[in-house]
């Protein structure tokens, strides 16, 4: 990380933002989940006032010669893999140490507006949801995001579950921490398990309260007063039978060639069928409407691991 | 230090168009910036088309090195007085950050259109058919409203041209696949330019007579034997460019990387028979 020591940086400007969000229901009980992600930018001295963004030329301002830098912190899960990428391009691969937390930082960067995304791996080759973070960024200045606190991973154990079976619902998270699942169906229905050191969660839910057909679940943690982002839902069905999960790529969503990444060859093989305008193969529609279009590459950017 | 905490402000989705002249001289060029504001509700694809008065406006360029999306997959491209675009924000976009001024969320601005003056007149510029899809993981469609502006065209001669200074080269990075979804399997160059200022021209591919050629990804290689090196470079419309080789550099590291292991196996056979022929003298 760059430090500023001489004089001449004297004139600091420091912003904090945070961001409410008050979504999460714990046991029908609504609790404030507020995700403290704070931001602070310097700038050194000489430099002018930070334009706005979208206004017109092509100026820069800041301060010579310091490297323009964004830093990021925060928590994902013990030894998991963090991934930060740039507009889409991944820029930084770092592992969380034992308790969590990572720190890292894109070096060099000139002015401009750029999209930051970043997601945690976990042991099982699992990735969180994507947490963005499109900013405008000075030249000659030093941005630091922090309370970054990435979303668990999360999955079930059977894609078809027989009514009054438990489904084990898992996944990993910050460790040490109450984890707080929702299975949504006709009711909502809520529980809470706690992660080991290594940040994995079980909870075996018993389904016998739910009805036939459809359902999803979703967490998040609590550390202290420390608030995770929201997993994705991930579906199941309570049916009569229980199937187990299938295996291989179908489990990632957007991974058109299976090679275990969403990126810029599956965009390249969406442009094709875009392009080509004929019926795609299956793998390749990714809403299954016979066609290429926008939502397809919209499915793909959701899930875009880089 | 100042120190504030300030709730996240929110913004409607909106396409608008912004920093417009209210008037332009003949031969007078100027941009219009495409620019969309978002609400919370996140969005992570965008397509459209920007209409303009074709009597009195000459279509110049479209920048894109301002942009907030990642990846165009259609190329701002003119068709008459009709400019068509469409693009992937990854992560998606839910109102820009400025850390200097946190109190609000900015645009995102989509494209820089720069035209020049033709007729005097009235030239109107507005936006049509544009449609996000929300980052919610289905891509599902939202229509926005569209935006216009007018201005004025003097009778006149001023032969200033828009342009964005920018001496920083572009990046790029370029790999052969081989996909089975991707022209049946063949070698195909897929590549991602990038620049950040004026924004990526256009991109070349160096043919084997060494006339380079404009491509676009993905790009389908033709009697290409997966040996030799392709040369591949991006222009940024101020006219710095970005060189970068992709094929066979990877089996030369490779190859070199043999040969010396090779040496060194010879070396240290060649000192294991000195030795044992130290040892029969002794």
């Amino acid at each position: 990380m760059l430090i500023i020591r001489s004089p001449i940086f004297n004139i600091i400007l420091v912003l904090l933002v945070s961001f409410f969000v008050t979504r999460g229901i714990v046991q029908g009980v609504t609790v404030s989940t507020s995700t403290n992600i704070y931001i602070t930018a310097e700038v050194g001295g000489g430099g002018t006032t930070p334009p706005v963004p979208g206004g017109g030329g092509g100026s820069s301002s800041g301060t010579p010669g310091l490297q323009t830098t964004v830093n990021f912190s925060g928590m994902g899960y013990p030894l998991s893999k963090i991934v930060i990428l740039q507009d889409g391009r991944t820029v930084v691969n770092t592992i969380a140490d034992p308790n969590a937390n990572f720190s890292a930082s894109v070096l060099g960067l000139t002015q401009g507006t750029y999209t930051f995304s970043l997601y945690a791996q976990d042991s099982k080759g699992k990735n969180s949801t994507i947490f963005s973070f499109p900013v405008y960024v000075t030249s000659g200045t030093i941005i630091n995001i922090g309370g970054i606190i990435l979303a668990p991973t999360i999955d079930v154990q059977n894609s078809e579950v027989r009514r009054g079976d438990n489904q084990p619902i898992f996944g990993f998270t910050t460790p040490n921490s109450q984890v707080n699942i929702a299975v949504h169906s006709g009711s909502e229905h809520f529980v809470t398990t706690t992660s080991g050191i290594s940040g994995a969660y079980l909870y075996n839910f018993d389904t016998t309260p739910l009805e036939y057909g459809n359902h999803d679940a979703q967490s998040r943690s609590l550390l202290k007063d420390k608030v995770s982002a929201q997993t994705d839902p991930v579906p199941f069905i309570v049916s009569t039978q229980n199937k187990p999960k299938p295996a291989g790529c179908s489990a990632l969503i957007g991974d058109i060639n299976c090679d275990g990444k969403v990126n810029l060859v599956d965009f390249s093989i969406l442009a094709y069928w875009y392009k080509k305008g004929s019926v795609p193969p299956a793998n390749v529609d990714l809403n299954a409407d016979g066609k290429i279009t926008l939502v397809d590459f919209s499915i793909l950017a959701y899930h875009w691991t880089g | 230090m100042l120190a504030l905490i300030i709730p996240r402000t929110a913004l409607a989705t909106s396409v608008l168009l912004q920093h417009a002249p209210q008037s332009v001289t003949g031969m007078q060029q100027f941009y219009v910036d495409v620019a969309i504001s978002a609400d919370r509700d996140a969005f992570n694809g965008i397509q459209g088309e920007v209409h303009f008065s074709s009597a009195n406006l000459e279509f110049v360029r479209a920048e894109t090195g301002t942009s907030i999306v990642s990846y165009f997959i259609d190329q701002p491209k003119a068709d008459g007085n009709t400019i068509s675009f469409s693009g992937i924000i990854v992560g998606g976009f839910g109102g820009l950050i400025n850390p200097f001024d946190q109190g609000k969320r900015f645009p995102g601005q989509i494209l820089r259109l720069v035209f020049q003056a033709k007729k005097p007149g009235t030239a109107s510029i507005f936006t049509k058919n544009i449609t996000v899809t929300k980052n919610d993981g289905q891509g599902t469609l939202s229509s926005v409203d569209d935006a216009r502006v007018s201005l004025a065209v003097v009778a006149g001669k001023n032969n200033t041209a828009y342009s964005f200074e920018d001496t920083v080269a572009p990046t790029i990075t370029a790999s052969v696949v081989y996909e089975k979804d991707l022209n049946d399997g063949k070698p195909t160059l897929i590549f991602s330019a990038i620049d950040k200022q004026s924004g990526i021209d256009h991109v070349e591919l160096q043919g084997k007579n060494g006339s380079w050629k404009t491509i676009e990804s993905p790009y389908l290689l033709q009697n290409y034997s997966g040996k030799g090196i392709l040369s591949v470079r991006a222009y940024d419309v101020a006219g710095n460019v970005a060189l970068t080789t992709v094929g066979t550099a990877a089996t030369h590291a490779v190859g070199a990387a043999l040969l010396l292991a090779a040496i060194a196996i010879l070396i240290l056979y060649v000192i294991y028979k000195k030795s044992k022929h130290k040892k029969h003298v002794f």
